[in-house]
């Protein structure tokens, strides 16, 4: 620290008030218009689905039938069996 | 019968200093911290191993520490000493934070802005301590609560204090717990830490998509020093919230950002020789970390309170606690000291709001320093 002293002149050397008025209206300004946008986003979502509807395309569609498919109907069977026959137990 | 002399005085008993042996011990207390009281174990378990190794006195003419040219531990260095690791890290960041909560209430993201005084406030406190601006700079980040964006801007800026930053921001993350309670119950009264917060809304697909990308153009259009940094934490939210590259999300989130928790946390631990580590710069640096967190807590529970003098509907201040960027475990403080209040009163959802703002709030902050420092 060769050129700066212990002192309220090395902030004003430094220009430290300045930098961080400035400092602290930027990160504001920046942080604001985040939220602002994020305030109008539904807005925004809701016009935009009107020229492009959403479609979740990430929805796991119906998988064709298979062994646990099978393993479900025959349970089912099997249940509805012993409905119309009475417990075994 | 010389050849064994001569070995001897090579050994790191020989030449082992006092200050070497002291950095050991410190060490030694970071890994007994992270192994006993959990605090911050992945990144003070490196730190503290990385401390002994990087004290264990080198052998002249042979590379061996971080600071020899052409040694392993300097090829590993690199990735902090040229501020590579820390946007990387933000890239898991990113692949692993929810922004559905601050979407949900975007008057939050306020409080992160607000916490983020703690950095600049700290700045002119180190300048009048008579550190260079550049200096001054790279100290006040520490009051951003962000490990990874402290080595990036000091990195930048001061690249001969990065181990003193890098260890006190860490040091001063791991106790947060610590720190934050007696400041936010000092700042607020009981009946303000009963307010009750409503619910986060639901947040669709599309708005979770949008963010990353608009929030990106936002902060790097009005910082562009934040683009490596916001850059890749939005990179990576997008990764995760796009739902078509779940893979690359996933290895950002998990086995990439470990990767690079451990070379970073290792070679940071590695750079605290005790002869550039134990200097009274790096005592005042401890000193003005403390102050900076502190500030930056009571500057986002006194921007809340102000908040509330306008709004109908109030806020509970301690949430301004979680401006501070350390994600989660200021958003656990005001959880907790919430709790101890209401039992029934939680304000976890909530404060993950600010909490997430603050890393972008600390990023931009980052940015602007360096932007501004630049020569």
């Amino acid at each position: 620290m060769p050129e700066y002293d212990i002192g309220i002149q090395s902030i004003i050397d430094g220009r430290g008030l300045p930098i961080a008025a400035a400092g602290m209206t930027i990160v504001f300004v920046a942080l604001s218009s985040i939220a602002t946008f994020i305030s109008v986003l539904p807005w925004l979502l809701r016009q935009l689905s009107k020229v492009v509807p959403e479609t979740d395309h990430h929805v796991s569609r119906p998988h064709p039938a298979g062994d646990n498919d099978a393993a479900a109907v025959a349970a089912a069977a099997a249940a509805y069996h012993i409905h119309r026959k009475g417990s075994p137990l | 019968m010389t050849v064994l002399v001569e070995f001897l005085s090579t050994t790191g008993f020989a030449t082992m200093t006092w200050g070497n042996l002291l950095m050991i011990v410190i060490g030694l207390i970071f890994i007994t911290l992270a192994i006993t009281k959990d605090y911050e174990p992945l990144l003070l378990l490196p730190i503290g191993f990385g401390a002994m190794v990087g004290n264990i006195p080198s052998i002249p003419g042979m590379a061996l520490s971080v600071y020899d040219p052409g040694s392993v531990l300097s090829y590993i260095y690199f990735g902090v000493s040229q501020g590579i690791f820390p946007p990387l890290i933000f890239l898991g960041i990113g692949a692993m934070t929810d922004f559905s909560t601050m979407l949900s209430n975007p008057r939050l993201v306020l409080l992160g802005a607000a916490a983020q005084i703690g950095i600049f406030l700290t700045l002119i406190g180190a300048l009048y301590l008579g550190f260079s601006p550049e200096e001054a700079g790279a100290i006040g980040i520490i009051g951003g609560a962000d490990g990874p964006t402290a080595i990036f801007l000091s990195a930048k800026l001061a690249p001969h204090l990065l181990g003193a930053i890098a260890i006190a921001a860490y040091s001063y993350m791991a106790l947060v717990p610590v720190i934050q309670p007696p400041i936010m119950k000092l700042l607020t009264t009981r009946k303000e830490r009963l307010i009750r917060m409503p619910p986060p809304r639901e947040v669709s697909t599309r708005e979770r998509i949008f963010f990353p990308i608009i929030a990106f153009l936002v902060a790097a259009l009005i910082a562009p020093g934040s683009l490596a940094l916001v850059g890749m934490l939005m990179f990576g939210n997008l990764l995760k919230e796009s739902g078509v590259t779940d893979r690359l999300a996933d290895t950002a989130r998990h086995a990439f950002i470990d990767i690079v928790t451990i070379l970073l946390g290792f070679s940071v631990g590695a750079s605290t020789q005790a002869q550039t580590f134990l200097t009274p710069q790096s005592l005042s640096i401890f000193g003005l970390g403390a102050l900076s967190f502190a500030m930056a807590t009571a500057g986002g529970v006194l921007f809340c309170k102000f908040l509330n003098l306008f709004t109908k509907q109030k806020v509970n201040p301690l949430l301004g606690a979680a401006g501070v960027s350390a994600v989660p475990d200021s958003a656990r403080v005001v959880q907790m000291v919430g709790l101890q209040e209401d039992p029934h009163n939680h304000l976890l959802m909530n404060a993950m709001a600010p909490n997430v703002a603050g890393v972008i709030g600390s990023a931009i902050c980052a940015g602007i320093l360096w932007s501004v420092m630049v020569k």
